[in-house]
């Protein structure tokens, strides 16, 4: 036997043996994820609003909320960088002219971000241009709001200016805004679903697990107006969740934001009508809520739990649409840019069309039409913006239901077009005089 | 020095031998459902199958490895498991378990295997890929894929 070859297989052994050691240790390691985590038995006082508290007793699920404090990525249109609107919509200066939204207008950042970013935005900032607002400002931006409100009286939370509330308020939009601290069950917060799901006749006692996973995010993301005086935080669902619905509802009380400037025209400015649009699709239809897509179920060791890192499922694809739908993450991802590119094309055509009828009312008025000459087309244009606006102002790019927004972007160019197919025959008719 | 290499050999040996215990290497040879839910990623996996008209008829090797000849399925069953094996123990599975390539091509085979006979009346027309779970993938895992529609699934123990 040659000397060395003892040697040889002393140093192959050892490492067959090493890497099988290694290969046991990790599988017993990861045997031993199959036990659920222990929950620390952490009692959370009521009216808790600081989420490093809860996440004392749920880890994971803090573990993963507080990325919403990361500065994130963009998507194709949307995502969590803070880019200007106003930059890539020109248009929206004649369209909201004005109104606030003309001071500062950014696509929105994760959920930890609400409270800094309700305080900084321009919109409510006088050397910008903009205006402080009312309590009301803060309902959906801190979850040391429903404390604030058993203390002070919902109408009086709204009626207080904003910085009387601000002052008070500690946290962002936190766990308490939708968990119940004793049992964890989805509770809603928030008076004004609750007085809109009940102007519906909904029985707010009632409902599903099911509903209460996209009921809870509809607590903020959906179409509100103030009612004064008290800035009274209300939903205008009376008539129902469809566009033409709540725009019934609007006319009915004769309510507007303002009026723009170019044209005089009255109209709404609406405010993320998320979970109005989302109710018209074909997703809501089979059952799927906003969790399902913008917080998936999660797998970390052998825990399944619900992933609270808020966002767009554009960014996790495999966990959000590979769970029903058998498309590659390559696939996935096309169908929704080619919807939302789709959409984008629409809502271009839409804005240029109410920039046209904008102009042209403010063109009739100048050679000498009278607001009762202009009321009709005035009518006209308020009903487009309402339906652009309605689309616009809402989430999600034309995905969170395809058809229903298109349906409203062709009405709305439509209507655009003949309000200003109107004031260009008053102002021919005038200076033919 | 023949000792030395006898002893070090006999290490070697005996933790083979010990990984074999662990795994169930017996189950996992005869092809029993339970030793592939044995890795709790694939528990999902597992339920929807038991939940599904296949649990009893058909098992997880008679639809995932190829049934030519005895060659190819253990030449697939050996390539499969250890990558599943790699993959599990370097931690890298996905969030959404499912089939890909080759493993498509595979149950399709076997799709035929069974109903092959139900296919003399179906026309595949242009671009419709040979692919009978792009369409019935809910007969052998009903539901969502992974955990979200496998309720508390951590905390079962699979019995064996």
């Amino acid at each position: 036997m040659r000397k060395w070859l003892p040697w040889v297989i002393f140093a192959v052994s050892f490492v067959v043996a090493f890497l099988l050691g290694l290969g046991l240790a990790s599988l017993a390691q990861r045997r031993a994820e199959v036990k659920r985590l222990v929950v620390q038995p952490v009692q959370i006082p009521k009216g808790e609003a600081n989420p490093e508290v809860w996440g004392k007793a749920y880890p994971l699920e803090y573990s993963r909320f507080v990325m919403t404090k990361l500065l994130g990525d963009s998507t194709r249109y949307g995502g969590s960088i803070p880019f200007s609107h106003l930059e890539r919509w020109p248009e929206l200066q004649t369209i909201w002219a004005g109104y606030g939204f003309t001071v500062e207008y950014n696509e929105d950042r994760g959920h930890m971000w609400s409270l800094e970013d309700v305080r900084h935005t321009g919109r409510q900032d006088p050397a910008r241009g903009g205006k402080p607002g009312p309590g009301t400002c803060l309902t959906c931006k801190s979850g040391d709001v429903p404390r604030l409100m058993n203390e002070m009286g919902v109408a009086e939370f709204y009626a207080a200016t904003f910085e009387e509330v601000n002052a008070k308020a500690q946290n962002p939009i936190s766990c308490s805004d939708c968990h119940d601290p004793n049992t964890m069950e989805l509770v809603l917060t928030r008076p004004a679903l609750k007085e809109g799901l009940a102007s519906m006749g909904i029985d707010t006692t009632q409902l599903t697990r099911n509903q209460m996973r996209s009921l809870v995010c509809a607590q903020c993301h959906s179409e509100y107006y103030f009612r004064n005086p008290g800035s009274y935080l209300v939903f205008p669902w009376a008539n129902g969740l469809k566009y033409e619905q709540i725009e019934a509802y609007y006319d009915s009380i004769g309510f507007s934001d303002w009026v723009n400037a170019v044209s005089g025209t009255p109209t709404v400015k609406f405010q993320h009508p998320e979970y109005e649009i989302f109710t018209t699709s074909v997703h809501y239809k089979a059952g799927v809520t906003c969790a399902d897509c913008h917080m998936p179920y999660r797998v970390e060791g052998g825990t399944k739990f619900t992933d609270h890192y808020v966002r767009s499922p554009l960014f996790n694809v495999e966990a959000t649409c590979g769970r029903c739908h058998g498309w590659s993450e390559e696939e996935a991802k096309a169908i929704v840019y080619e919807i939302q590119d789709r959409h984008q094309e629409m809502l271009k055509r839409g804005a240029e069309a109410l920039v046209a009828a904008h102009n042209a009312i403010a063109e009739a008025a100048k050679a000498g039409a009278t607001d009762k000459d202009l009321e009709e087309a005035r009518k006209l244009l308020r009903h487009a913006q309402m339906r652009w606006d309605f689309v616009f102002s809402s989430n999600s790019h034309g995905f969170h239901s395809p058809q229903e927004m298109a349906r409203l972007l062709a009405a709305a160019i439509d209507l655009a077009r003949q309000a200003e197919f109107k004031a260009k025959s008053l102002t021919y008719t005038i200076a033919k005089k | 020095m023949k000792a030395l290499a006898a002893g070090t050999a006999g290490v070697a040996l005996g933790l083979a031998g010990a990984f074999a215990v662990k795994f169930d290497l017996p189950a996992m040879l005869k092809g029993d459902p339970s030793s592939c839910a044995q890795c709790h990623v694939m528990l999902p996996q597992y339920e929807s199958w038991a939940h599904s008209t296949h649990q009893g008829r058909a098992q997880c090797a008679d639809c995932h490895l190829p049934h030519e000849n005895p060659v190819k399925y253990w030449v697939e069953k050996a390539r499969a498991g250890a990558w599943d094996t790699w993959v599990f123990l370097t931690g890298f599975e996905p969030q959404t378990i499912r089939a890909k390539g080759l493993t498509e091509e595979i149950v399709y085979g076997n799709c035929l295997r069974c109903h092959e006979d139900a296919l003399e009346h179906v026309q595949l027309f242009g671009e419709a890929r040979e692919d009978c779970s792009r369409c019935h993938g809910e007969v052998a895992h009903p539901g969502p894929r992974g955990p979200a529609g496998t309720p508390n699934y951590w905390a079962k123990e699979v019995s064996r």
